[in-house]
């Protein structure tokens, strides 16, 4: 699957199934991130579905 | 699942509860509120000026003190932005933030480096340090023009990530006397020329604000200062979010236990020291030039 990072402004392949082995998958901390798919905000235990847009944001913004 | 509603949950707070949408919006909320009440950050009578820089966590602030004082006519506010000059950054956030408070209703007033200072940060940072050198002049403006706009408060956008990366930054220098002037409220009441400083957000995380922002609608597009990635905050704040993941609620145990220790804090370094005028601008300082002064002599000699 893929997934793009607002923060490195490019799109990551991934294998997980769950958002927090993505982060892992792609060695991005939790607290630093919050996860988007199709639009809504999900938690580290989403299971991905196919065809699933998966964004990741930084909480880091700003300064 | 939400362990309030039972729907699906949008996040996890450190304590492992798990939130929906709605359920979050309303913690968050009243959390916020909870911090102004009990911490005495607003009175009645007062004039708030909220310092936004265009980013998640200044307009989430100004954003739920509009909501809370919108029909409250003892308390009014309006926004103060300073632009600094960093090209490629500051100026989206200016259209975002004109944009954001004119849907509101909320007078935003915007002063520069350039108009104030006869320069752009990006054209002085060569060979200095960027945030140290933005930092003093931001927090000189930011006082300065919300004393003049008539405000009695200036609320910033600072989280609990914020405050826990400031206190082990001042631990980390042995610089515990910069520490005595943290806490949600800062400043002394009634020290002429200073305006209190208000942090509604203190008790909420960098993940809670944007998580709140993103929901809201607030945020647009993500910026960053293209001089963040490499300060000594940010490789404080990446040490702090590795440790958070490893142990959950380290960033509410740094800034819990300094909480117990700041009365004590305060109490040493309350010191009295005479406040003059700087010889230079006239502005208030402890010493014989101000803070700004000193960076500006830097800037204009070189």
């Amino acid at each position: 699957m893929k997934a793009s990072y607002d923060r490195e402004k490019k799109d990551y392949e991934f294998t997980a199934k769950t958002v927090i082995g993505m982060l892992k998958e792609l060695g991005l901390v939790q607290n630093a991130v919050i996860v988007v798919v199709n639009g809504e905000v999900v938690t580290s235990d989403y299971t991905f579905k196919e065809k699933d847009m998966v964004k990741i944001l930084s909480v880091v913004s700003g300064g | 699942m939400c362990q309030t509603c039972t729907k699906k949950p949008v996040i996890a707070l450190h304590s492992g509860e798990q939130l929906c949408k709605k359920c979050f919006i309303a913690y968050f909320d009243r959390k916020v509120r909870k911090t102004i009440r009990v911490h005495d950050l607003i009175d009645k009578g007062d004039t708030i000026a909220v310092a936004v820089s265009g980013g998640k966590d200044s307009l989430t602030l100004l954003d739920l003190l509009h909501a809370i004082f919108t029909n409250n006519k003892s308390v009014s506010l309006f926004a103060l932005l300073i632009n600094e000059g960093i090209v490629g950054y500051r100026d989206d956030c200016v259209e975002h933030t004109k944009k954001f408070c004119a849907e509101r209703n909320i007078p935003l007033h915007i002063f520069s480096y350039e108009q104030e200072f006869g320069f752009a940060l990006d054209t002085v940072v060569k060979g200095r340090k960027p945030c140290s050198v933005c930092g003093v002049l931001r927090r000189n403006l930011l006082n300065t023009k919300a004393r003049d706009l008539g405000a009695t408060k200036l609320a910033t956008g600072h989280n609990l990530d914020d405050e826990a990366q400031s206190i082990l930054m001042n631990q980390f220098r042995s610089n515990m006397e910069t520490s005595a002037r943290l806490g949600p409220l800062t400043g002394v009441k009634d020290r002429e020329g200073f305006i209190r400083r208000i942090k509604p957000l203190y008790f909420m995380t960098e993940k809670e604000v944007m998580t709140y922002a993103f929901l809201k609608n607030i945020t647009d597009d993500f910026r960053e200062c293209p001089y963040n990635k490499d300060s000594y905050r940010n490789q404080v704040r990446e040490m702090l979010n590795k440790f958070e993941d490893l142990y959950p609620g380290t960033k509410h145990s740094v800034v819990q236990s300094f909480m117990e220790i700041l009365p004590a804090l305060k109490e040493k370094y309350k010191g009295d020291v005479p406040i003059k005028s700087c010889k230079e601008c006239g502005e208030p300082t402890s010493r014989d030039l101000c803070q700004k002064c000193v960076v500006l002599d830097q800037i204009r000699s070189s």
